[in-house]
């Protein structure tokens, strides 16, 4: 759908700021109420979902034109899509989807914001988004005992992602990750330095194209490799395998689970055990992109039809994806599991969980802003009491760690592979 | 004289007054503000022909000062504060327009007092929220724009009730009907509309009765106000709850008051009480010496749905939570039974008013604080009082939680002989001192008479600079009541 | 028309650049609001563009923004959350000031009950933490995203909970407003330096200019923080809120209890229970809420609320059902929502007993379907948290509301009949949707003894220019309606504010004596702006503000 396509969204929506809070029954506080990243740091109405609806309402009516500002409200938001879980608990709207088209549309317009350029050359180019070379891709796994599914077929692949690949702090994890699979007797398999972008974050940031010939690049190799399961520590890309191709009508022909899920099934099962107890308590941080955007894709396409003079209905009818059905319980019910660990909760968590600042394009061109928002973040956790906040996302735990480092925080940020580890 | 004719015309020529000894008695009243004769007194009949006696006094620049109850006044705001003044006596104005059982609502004119309106509504099974035994020439319009807290403080959701509608003359001579009557028609064809003037709201952006109450007659002259009635209880009880210490009884009202229960619920000192139930001055004294220095007086009653179980329930919870304060709710004192308590509190004060059976007369401190600071305020006046010769347990203290419990009235009565002078030269002496002290420490004098309202304006220079400029709309040519309040 | 170069530099002096802009992006972020059906006087969705926007963050800035104004003749209309046409500038070249930047509580007195709050801080935050103190706030229908102080201090106040939470208009205790010469003026108690607990005095109450039973929607001044009166909570300190979303519920704690209770369509029975439930004096949240969704459509919409495989577009086939028929003719018309919530056992053996007694004796009865424990546990959290009554939009796009009469059961019931005859004629003419015609909201408010209210909703379409024709011809209609019937306007009036000057004299001129009385609110205007800073246009005309 283009961008013209939500313009009845973009007249309907109800001005009520909704999308700038947790859902209201969830409000526990005055001090962690809100849930946007983007109007809580830039104040101005358009920064929220709702306004950015009424921008893009005022520059397809003509009423504005393209400019620097414009691009700022398009581009300084993370596209967390907590805004879009608040709009859904009472409006049939898509602020979310409407927001990926005005980003859609600008690409297409030809107005890009500078700052993302170099990441796109460089995903273009190199096929990764830290603009680093491509050639460099499998150092993540050297000296790892694992088969390479370009050469070897295997039953699970495991997807390392951009992030995981090139972040040479959080190697232990992506390496954690495959040897606590292979550990577990899994017939495990990466690509090395022929894995690709999963282009997720390249289509958040407009570049709707690029997601659709990484998608197509990897369902081929997944064939040839004969994986079953394909499985990855980075919610990014969990979210584009799980949501985004099937929106763009990819089919990898595997089973797609993030590792949370995986690790949470062989505890299940008795192939991982933990020995240790860690004593410690923490607080678990949901990613955007393993919670509220991995509501799995459902396609629909159909007209809106008006019953009772002006009863707005769909033929067929449409189901709604809002949040709902994200990766929340895998990972707590692996964190209760491991003795000794106490979870507290942050008040706002899963489906309106606070966003950690670096998605949407924003780590790259408003490093500042992300930081921010990951400070936010990590205050909420220190409120808890906690020692620790555990993810399960790459660029989250980048984000906290930048943060984390010069305000010299004592609190911990952990991937919940890395207590899993610890406790076996 | 030409002055004289003038206003005859407007309410006939007996009701234009100027015998001096009825401008005499006009001049003066039990407070300390110096007296000044009117040059009139003029006694309407009906909304007409106030508007036009405000009419004439903006043509001849007249000051007026409206007057609703009858004698004794003690407040100095119905004597004039300058020469050539016309009282407005609205005695005349004695129409109990309606009473609504089913809305709740009456309808009075200014004349009409707490004696008269009682006892009318008792018989659609209605009561009025009163105040602490006003007197019986107590005007029931008079009391409710003066504010006067009453001693229900469940029913008291703002301080303006149980106000609601209103018909005022505004000073530039305008009629209006204030709330929902606002803009209306008259009242007989609101009625036949299903208006009842029940909501005090507007009319539109201007809540004109909230500029209306506390003006002292310095806005306007009410010809007709609406207040909102309560039932009458099918079972009355009350209960006392004594104290050696004040403070003692703060945390037990507190939680009363946050759940709404009790309806008449006040605190008074023993020198007050006395006052209320006894006549002469030595049974005052002795019952005084008898009772405990504080009580929390406190009735709980049913209506008409289940009336016993509404009691039986409010019982156990006072029960329950004067328990955990280590407190007990009685059912009498020595010398004083509930019942005695609850037939004072029914009705106005018998004669004599209470507050002169002590001494002749009584000077009221009053103002607004909060209930946990009442102590620093009560320690205060003690230690001024003290300090100027004053017989410190004379000394009438009432405290009256206001707006469901968010605030408390604070007064103290003091009691003096008003033909011994030196005792007024004290009292007047020590109510200056006093109202400066308590001032200064953060009483809040909402309802300012007498000496403290300088002191009063003195401390909050952009509230007197708006309300002037407030004055200027309602009474641009300063004839209302001038030198009262900032004006 | 660009704000003069000086007086912008002027402004993002006192805060700052990135807190002030007049890029055209932004401004229209400002322009769209909602319009409650007045599209067609606006001529399509968008308000006026404001001149300008900016985010002030203390009383001085506000203070020092206002002189400024004055000094260059400019005008500004504040919002808190600003969520109405009449949050946005009434015409063009006026200032947006969007006062988002103060949020803080700055007190909650447990004890005397109260809290005193910024601007920004919404509903649902103050509840938050009032309740965390056995306390609670007065949430106004459009629910806990509002600015408490706003619809304290300048918008109506109307919520379900009034029966025991009062209305917001009445609630507002000491204040601290800038005038609109830029002066600082404390109210009540708090210019005497005494505390917050008090609005009015010495003296005359000065609550009375600032505003009156509609609120001067940041046409008169601006209120920097308020104190509001708080009310008992006798509910957990946090109520667990447990299920997915959109399906937030909450089990009801034993001391409370949620009712539906229906009168088999006798009006008068309505009437007497909403009489006899106030003298009582029990229930903690009252009045019609599940008929506003619609008398035709309002079942079947809850329906899909607490069950997960049903949705909006499930409607038009749950209204063919005979058990959906039968429910929604049961649970339509004099009908009414009622919670209760005992501080005690014998509070609750009380209220529940009561409760009881006056349906025998109006011959109520408590509906069975609304008892069931899923819908019940979601009600719960929607009476309480007000947290989802934006689903009024969601039908047909958008809403609007009329009648909205402030006045006694007997006659409200009045109110409800005519609001659906005049809604009827407009359904049937096809831009209005069919929400079956009795759509009120409404209730009692401080235990009835101000009275109560019930407003008209409609539901239509701001995507169809004729569904925005429908809803203006409906609210003219309306409006003519309660004049001719001899009510006080209440909401009945608030579209014509929508309206240019030229326009809105024929729109006024059918409530006659009622807006003559707009005379005395040109005479406070002037006293105070004199400069006509505060934007006039949703309070008064500027030819009203002039005095011609």
């Amino acid at each position: 759908m283009a961008l013209e396509d939500y313009k009845a969204d973009m007249e309907r929506c109800s001005r009520c700021s909704y999308c700038k809070w947790v859902p209201l029954a969830q409000v526990k506080s005055l001090r962690f109420a809100q849930v946007c990243p983007s109007i809580w740091e830039n104040n101005f109405h358009s920064y929220s979902a709702g306004g950015r609806l009424t921008a893009a309402l005022s520059l397809l009516e003509g009423r504005v034109d393209y400019s620097d500002k414009l691009l700022e409200i398009i581009y300084k938001c993370q596209m967390g899509g907590a805004c879009d879980v608040s709009c859904k608990v009472a409006r049939h709207l898509e602020p979310y989807q409407s927001m990926l088209e005005l980003r859609a549309k600008a690409v297409e317009d030809g107005q890009l914001l500078p700052q993302h350029i170099p990441v796109i050359d460089g995903l273009r180019k190199e096929d990764n988004m830290l603009q680093k070379l491509k050639a460099d891709r499998g150092k993540w796994a050297e000296g790892l005992d694992v088969k390479n599914i370009t050469k070897e077929k295997a039953e699970v692949y495991y997807h390392a992602g951009c992030r995981y690949s090139f972040d040479e702090d959080l190697w232990p994890i992506s390496r954690g990750a495959v040897n606590l699979l292979k550990r577990a007797g899994v017939d495990v398999g990466i690509a090395g330095k022929d894995e690709v972008c999963c282009g997720g974050r390249a289509y958040e940031m407009g570049y709707q194209s690029e997601l659709t010939k990484y998608a197509e690049s990897t369902a081929d190799m997944l064939k040839i490799a004969g994986a079953k399961i394909l499985v990855t520590s980075c919610a990014d890309c969990y979210s584009a395998f799980k949501v985004l191709y099937p929106k763009v009508g990819i089919n990898l022909g595997v089973k797609v689970m993030h590792i949370t899920e995986y690790l949470n099934e062989l505890i299940k099962d008795g192939r991982i055990r933990f020995s240790k107890s860690l004593p410690m308590t923490i607080t678990y941080h949901d990613p955007c992109h393993l919670g509220r955007l991995a509501d799995p894709w459902i396609a629909w396409e159909g007209v809106e039809k008006k019953v009772l003079n002006q009863l707005i209905v769909h033929e067929p009818k449409k189901v709604w994806r809002r949040g709902a059905n994200g990766v929340y319980e895998p990972p707590r019910e692996i964190l209760n599991s491991i003795p000794g660990l106490k979870l507290v909760e942050m008040q706002r968590i899963k489906e309106y969980a606070w966003c950690c600042g670096a998605g949407g394009g924003v780590k790259e061109a408003y490093p500042d802003f992300a930081i921010r928002t990951a400070l936010e973040r990590i205050e909420e956790a220190k409120s808890t009491g906690a020692e620790a906040m555990v993810t399960a996302c790459p660029w989250c735990e980048r984000n906290f760690k930048d943060a984390i480092k010069p305000s010299g925080d004592g609190l911990k940020i952990y991937d919940i592979l890395e207590l899993v580890q610890q406790a076996i | 004289m030409a002055e004289k004719e003038e206003l005859a015309k407007i309410v006939g020529a007996k009701n234009v007054l100027d015998d001096p000894k009825i401008l005499e008695e006009y001049s003066k009243d039990q407070s300390f503000a110096r007296p000044i004769k009117p040059r009139y007194v003029v006694k309407p009949k009906n909304a007409e022909e106030v508007k036009r006696i405000v009419q004439w006094a903006n043509e001849t620049l007249t000051p007026l000062i409206p007057v609703s109850s009858g004698p004794p006044h003690f407040r100095g705001d119905t004597i004039p504060s300058t020469g050539g003044a016309v009282i407005v006596d609205l005695s005349r104005m004695k129409k109990i327009i309606r009473i609504d059982r089913r809305n709740k609502v009456a309808l009075v004119e200014p004349g009409v007092t707490f004696s008269e309106l009682q006892p009318e509504l008792a018989k659609e099974g209605l009561r009025l929220p009163m105040p602490l035994c006003p007197r019986g020439s107590k005007s029931v319009v008079g009391s409710v724009l003066e504010r006067e807290p009453h001693i229900m403080p469940k029913y008291h959701w703002d301080i303006s009730d149980p106000l609601r509608c209103t018909e005022v003359v505004w000073g530039n001579g305008e009629r209006l009907m204030t709330g929902e009557s606002g803009g209306l028609g008259p009242l007989e064809d609101q009625w036949k509309a299903g208006v009842y003037q029940t909501n005090p709201m507007g009319p539109a952006n201007i809540d004109f009765y909230k500029i209306i109450q506390g003006a002292q007659g310095t806005m306007g002259i009410v010809t007709w106000a609406s207040v909102s009635c309560e039932l009458v209880p099918k079972l009355h009880k009350l209960l006392f709850i004594p104290s050696e210490r004040l403070e003692n009884l703060f945390d037990f009202a507190h939680r009363l008051l946050k759940f709404r229960i009790g309806d008449e619920f006040f605190f008074l000192n023993s020198s007050n009480l006395a006052c209320l139930l006894e006549g002469r001055p030595d049974e005052i004294a002795a019952l005084r010496e008898t009772l405990p220095p504080w009580i929390l007086i406190l009735a709980i009653a049913g209506y008409e749905i289940l009336p016993e179980l509404r009691m039986e329930s409010q019982e156990k919870d006072i029960t329950d939570i004067a328990q955990q304060f280590a407190l007990t709710p009685v059912s009498s004192i020595p010398g004083v039974s509930a019942s005695k308590m609850l037939e004072t509190l029914r009705s106005p004060s018998k004669e004599p008013y209470w507050k002169l059976r002590l001494k002749g007369t009584c000077y009221d401190i009053l103002f607004l604080t909060t209930l946990k600071r009442t102590p620093e305020f009560i320690k205060a006046m003690y230690h001024l009082a003290g300090t100027s010769g004053y017989p410190t347990t004379q000394m009438g203290i009432y405290l009256q939680p206001v707006i469901q419990g968010v605030s408390c009235h604070c007064e103290f009565n003091l009691f003096f002989d008003p033909t011994d002078s030196r005792e007024v030269a004290r009292v007047k002496k020590l109510s200056t001192e006093a109202n400066q002290s308590l001032i200064n420490m953060g009483a809040f004098f909402s309802r300012p008479y007498g000496a403290c309202v300088d002191m009063v304006y003195r401390r909050d220079a952009e509230s007197t600079a708006a309300l002037r400029k407030v004055k200027g709309v309602f009474d641009p040519n300063d004839i209302m009541n001038p030198g009262k309040l900032c004006f | 028309m660009a704000l003069d170069k000086k007086a912008y530099e002027a402004l993002e002096e006192i805060v700052g650049p990135e807190n002030i802009s007049e890029e055209p992006v932004i401004l229209d972020g400002y322009a769209f609001q909602q319009h409650h059906g007045t599209e067609q006087a606006y001529g399509g969705l968008f308000c006026p563009r404001p001149e300008a926007v900016i985010l002030p963050e203390t009383t001085d800035e506000i203070q020092t923004i206002v002189r400024v104004c004055n000094r260059y003749k400019l005008k500004v209309k504040p919002h808190s959350t600003g969520w109405g046409f009449w949050a946005a500038p009434s015409s063009e070249g006026i200032i947006q000031l969007d006062l988002r930047r103060m949020n803080r509580i700055l007190e909650i007195d447990e004890e005397n009950m109260y809290a005193v709050v910024e601007p920004y801080v919404i509903s649902s935050q103050l509840q938050a933490e009032a309740m965390k103190r056995g306390l609670n706030c007065h949430i106004i229908g459009a629910g806990g995203s509002c600015s408490i102080l706003a619809s304290t201090t300048s918008m109506v106040g109307y919520g379900l909970s009034g029966i025991s939470t009062g209305f917001g208009g009445r609630n507002l205790l000491g204040a601290e407003w800038v005038s609109p010469l830029g002066e600082a003026l404390k109210l009540g108690s708090l210019g005497s330096g005494a505390g917050w607990f008090c609005g009015d005095g010495p003296g005359p109450s000065l609550r009375g200019i600032l505003r009156g039973f509609i609120g001067a929607a940041g046409g008169f001044g601006i209120f920097t923080k308020v104190a509001v009166k708080l009310y008992p909570w006798p509910g957990p300190p946090e109520m667990p809120i447990q299920g997915v979303t959109p399906n937030y519920y909450s089990p009801l704690p034993e001391n409370i209890r949620d009712y539906t209770v229906t009168f088999s369509g006798s009006w008068d029975s309505f009437a007497d229970a909403w009489y006899k439930i106030s003298e009582a004096e029990i229930g903690y949240v009252m009045g019609k809420q599940i008929s506003a969704f619609g008398s035709k459509t309002a079942v079947a919409q809850f329906l899909t609320l607490s069950n997960p495989d049903l949705d909006n577009d499930d409607i038009p086939e749950l209204l063919e059902s005979p058990d959906v028929r039968e429910l929604t003719e049961e649970l339509t018309g004099p009908t009414f929502q009622l919670t209760i919530a005992a501080h005690s056992s014998s509070d609750l053996e009380y209220q529940t007993k009561a409760l009881e007694k006056i349906l025998e004796e109006t011959g109520g009865k408590i509906h069975p379907l609304f008892a069931d424990p899923g819908m019940e546990e979601l009600m719960h959290v929607m009476m309480i948290k007000v947290d989802r009554n934006n689903l009024i939009f969601d039908a047909a796009g958008r809403f609007g509301t009329s009648f909205g009469i402030f006045s006694i059961p007997d006659t409200l019931v009045g109110v409800a009949k005519a609001g659906e005859e005049v809604k009827r004629r407009h359904i049937e003419k096809g831009g209005l949707m069919d929400d079956g015609g009795e759509s009120t909201w409404g209730g009692p408010y401080e235990r009835g003894r101000i009275g109560g209210h019930l407003e008209e909703l409609f539901q239509y379409d701001p995507h169809d220019p004729k569904s925005w024709q429908a809803a203006w011809n409906y609210l003219m209609d309306a409006a003519l309606t309660v004049a001719t019937k001899g009510w006080p306007p209440g909401l009945s009036l608030l579209p014509a504010l929508a309206l240019s000057e030229e326009k809105r004299a024929p729109f006024f001129a059918v409530a006659g004596e009622v807006i003559d009385l707009l005379r005395w609110q040109g005479r406070i205007k002037r006293a105070f702006d004199p400069n006509i800073v505060s934007d006039p246009g949703h309070y008064i005309t500027v030819k009203e503000a002039e005095g011609k």
